[in-house]
């Protein structure tokens, strides 16, 4: 009787514990990629995680030039945030990944970024007793590569945003969500400056790759999209940056050699002042935009409504500091 | 007697008269579901429109309607281009664009022989993903 005891005592025991694991378990393939994106068990020694780089606080992107990675190496590119991906269809600056999946693995094995061999960083899941368990629960079998690939790509799907100022201006008929000189900008994004040539669509940004004239083959020699393609039209060819919270995504560009979104617009305002022998270029920066001081700041507020209102206190501080 | 009849004479006009449905407008708010994508289009009174993809703005615009007949410009095709697409009221809540004209080849192919359902009032935020 007095082993009976024991062996019920045991059970309950074993039963709470494992209740308080429960609460935290990822129910399904976006809760367990959330989980992977923030474990650093993905890099080579286990210090660097997704969201090391693309920082929740900042959009998702990261407020370096280029990101550090494992061992303090640098990566060649600016990250760009890991929001607003679920209607994008190429990423990645020079659009090597055609999807999500094919994308969530690639910065794994980088080695410059987490430099951990798919292979391996499978084994280590497999090794891992939580893993095991909450891959066999969400998707019935033991972590493997493409799960992996499709519980991360999943988690990135949820990453989108909807509510900016600029939507409950436009979606509620609110004419009071942004300022006259943002409404203004929106103007002259879709007009005089021409950024709506190239940002256009439900996250500013096509599916195309463009040469904004950051490319001269001497001080500025990432060639871009070519070094996919191998074309040399792609020369200096870069994926069109999408701006849903680009006030919070700073510095800019595939090489982060904007600082503020003053130095972009005054960038594209004018850019032979910035890059004179660019190659390349596309034909809409041929001429300046010679845009005003005023027209620069609307512009500049418009950009500023597109950060969601999950992000406005953050907005608030950049604005303060600008 | 001759009271009852034209009292009698207005009622029954009148009866006819509600059973008259109002003209078909494309003003409001009209939506669509594909692939897990919910296109929402809002035709204004002041002649603008805005689409949205998943609860974000798309793309904006003008617009004119003669009789069956939409003509509408974006900022995303040209501005000053005017695409016309032959409207086709359904089913008392739908409607169907058909190409009559337009060289912006991304709009025409989005809305050639789209449909898309009139949101009642209040839904609207109820169609953000």
């Amino acid at each position: 009787m007095k082993a009976y005891g024991y062996f019920l005592t045991a059970i309950i025991v074993f039963v709470l514990i494992g209740s308080a694991f429960v609460t935290d378990e990822p129910t399904d393939k976006a809760a367990l990629g959330k989980r992977l994106f923030s474990d650093p068990i993905l890099s080579r020694n286990r210090t660097i995680s997704c969201a090391t780089c693309h920082r929740e606080e900042f959009a998702f992107a990261d407020t370096s030039v280029v990101s550090v990675g494992v061992f303090g190496r640098k990566g060649k590119r600016n990250t760009p945030s890991a929001m607003n991906v679920l209607l994008q269809s190429r990423f990645f600056w020079d659009g090597r990944a055609k999807t999500l999946e094919e994308q969530a693995l690639i910065p794994i094995a980088n080695p410059d970024e987490m430099d951990l061999p798919i292979d391996v960083a499978i084994k280590r899941l497999n090794t891992s007793r939580l893993y095991r368990a909450e891959f066999g629960r969400v998707f019935g079998e033991l972590p493997n590569k493409s799960n992996v690939a499709k519980a991360i790509a999943e988690f990135q799907r949820t990453l989108e945003t909807n509510e900016s100022p600029l939507d409950d201006w436009r979606m509620n008929d609110n004419e009071t969500a942004v300022s006259e000189s943002a409404k203004r900008g929106f103007a002259l994004f879709n007009g005089k400056a021409n950024c709506i040539q190239c940002h256009f669509g439900a996250n500013f940004n096509s599916s195309e790759f463009r040469n904004i004239g950051l490319y001269d083959g001497k001080t500025l020699a990432d060639s871009g999209r070519a070094a996919i393609t191998k074309k040399a039209a792609d020369l200096g060819k870069f994926k069109i940056g999408p701006l849903r919270n680009v006030a919070l995504t700073a510095p800019y560009m595939h090489n982060g050699m904007f600082k503020t979104l003053d130095a972009v617009i005054n960038y594209y305002d004018d850019p032979d002042k910035v890059v004179p022998n660019a190659i390349n270029r596309d034909p809409l920066l041929a001429k300046p935009l010679q845009l005003t001081t005023q027209e620069k700041t609307d512009l500049k507020n418009f950009l500023l409504s597109l950060t969601d209102k999950r992000f406005v206190a953050k907005v608030t501080a950049v604005r303060k500091r600008s | 007697m001759k009271k009852l009849l034209i009292l009698s004479s207005v009622i029954i006009a009148l009866a006819a008269l509600s059973f008259i449905t109002p003209p078909d407008t494309l003003v409001g708010r009209w939506q669509k579901t594909y692939r897990g994508v919910t296109a929402l289009a809002a035709f204004r009174t002041n002649n603008t429109f805005d689409v949205f993809m998943n609860g974000k703005l798309f793309t904006s615009g003008k617009y004119t309607v003669r009789q069956d007949t939409l003509a509408l410009a974006d900022a995303g095709c040209n501005a000053a281009y005017y695409g016309t697409y032959k409207l086709g009221f359904f089913a008392g809540d739908s409607v169907r664009f058909v190409t009559i004209q337009d060289t912006c080849e991304g709009r025409k192919n989005t809305m050639h022989n789209a449909t898309m359902g009139r949101v009642k009032p209040g839904e609207a935020k109820a169609a953000k993903p």
